[in-house]
């Protein structure tokens, strides 16, 4: 590019001009950038979200409802307690975490 | 003592070779065998030839899942988009910039078989969607999104895109953070705008990432077995929608007992995974020769 030379020293300080005068929408752009995030996040986390506070609806509370109920009204760990008892979670944890670190180790 | 000095070398390749040896070529010189017999698991394998091979030929729901296993391709050039376009999104210095990272990784590290059950329960036809899609007057009727065979593939690809954005926007992510501020500044002189920026600096400057990926993802997609697993329960779809290779490959080994058969189809399947990758590397290789 030989039409005008600027070097960019002088870029980055009309940049910064440029943002400084518009201070105001600079926090529009990033407020707009945490609403995508902010979507994005919940798209993704969502699944195990839904998981989560169905695991917690007590007796009283609807899992499969039109429209569909987030929040339990009746919260109880009775569903963990129940798992507890019949399945040997501790033994599958346990197996899961030599799993883990022996194929660490071996890596 | 110099037998010493030439032993040693070997003496620090033995554990990792006898470990692949007996975990990696064993087993792959046991299928070539396996391939060639029939085998029911119960009773020991009854040599017969090439006969495997040849009903491969025939087999209607092996060419269905060759179809349904290169459909799922397309999953690849969609990933490759999307993990770009969150990895330049996540890379601004944004304030708790950290902790989106880290919500985005969650599915790469949660195991696919929970993350497959949690989308088939809400794809249920009590589930969530049709709770919310009902609830909204969009449908009257719940939908089987599951039960409908035009519709197991594609949500079967969407949950891979969906666990695997977080997963290769990492490594796109970790690729742009090594571009140079100069190229951005040489850009921003030639008058470029964000966009153009990106397309015409970071995009190229990520093209071995893009490569990787690539290569990683498409086999990924050949041999995509968990996903169809759970959200079929085990039946590969109605009407064998949801079949893919492995699916096959499986379903012949463990619920038809037609191990010999299976391991034919594994032959196959290695031909093709290893034809593939060596023409992927190729193309993209090639592609980054000629752009210098």
């Amino acid at each position: 590019m030989t039409a005008t030379s600027t070097t960019i020293t002088e870029i980055r300080v009309a940049e910064r001009a440029r943002r400084r005068a518009t201070r105001g929408s600079r926090w529009l752009r990033d407020a707009g950038w945490y609403v995508v995030l902010t979507v994005m996040a919940v798209v993704t986390v969502f699944p195990f979200a839904w998981m989560f506070l169905t695991s917690l609806k007590g007796p009283a509370d609807q899992i499969t409802s039109v429209p569909p109920q987030f929040l339990p009204n009746d919260p109880t760990l009775a569903a963990y307690a129940r798992v507890w008892d019949s399945l040997p979670i501790a033994n599958y944890f346990l197996n899961s975490t030599t799993v883990a670190i022996a194929t660490g180790l071996l890596n | 003592m110099t037998w010493k000095r030439r032993l040693t070398p070997y003496a620090f390749l033995a554990p990792a070779l006898i470990l692949l040896g007996v975990f990696v070529f064993y087993p792959i010189a046991a299928v070539i065998y396996y391939s060639l017999t029939d085998y029911d698991i119960v009773r020991p394998p009854v040599f017969i030839g090439l006969d495997n091979f040849v009903r491969l030929l025939d087999d209607d729901t092996l060419r269905l899942a060759l179809l349904h296993s290169f459909l799922y391709l397309i999953v690849t050039p969609i990933l490759i988009i999307l993990s770009i376009g969150l990895a330049i999104v996540v890379n601004r210095r944004l304030r708790g910039i950290h902790v989106y990272r880290a919500l985005y990784f969650v599915p790469a590290v949660s195991g696919s078989i929970a993350i497959g059950l949690s989308w088939r329960w809400l794809f249920d036809r009590s589930g969530f969607i049709n709770s919310v899609l009902m609830s909204w007057g969009v449908i009257h009727e719940p939908v089987q999104w599951l039960a409908t065979p035009s519709l197991v593939l594609p949500i079967a690809m969407l949950l891979t895109i969906w666990a695997g954005i977080g997963y290769y926007s990492v490594i796109f992510l970790a690729g742009l953070q090594n571009v140079p501020e100069e190229l951005y500044d040489a850009a921003r002189i030639d008058g470029c705008n964000d966009l153009q920026k990106h397309w015409y600096v970071s995009i190229p400057a990520l093209r071995p990432q893009i490569v990787f990926v690539g290569v990683i993802s498409s086999l990924a997609a050949l041999k995509v077995f968990d996903e169809i697993y759970v959200l079929t329960n085990r039946t590969g779809g109605i009407l064998n929608s949801g079949v893919t290779m492995v699916f096959y490959l499986w379903q012949q080994a463990f619920e038809r007992s037609n191990a010999g058969y299976a391991s034919a189809i594994a032959i196959v399947l290695l031909v093709i995974t290893l034809g593939f990758s060596i023409v992927n590397v190729r193309l993209l290789e090639r592609g980054e020769g000629a752009a210098r």
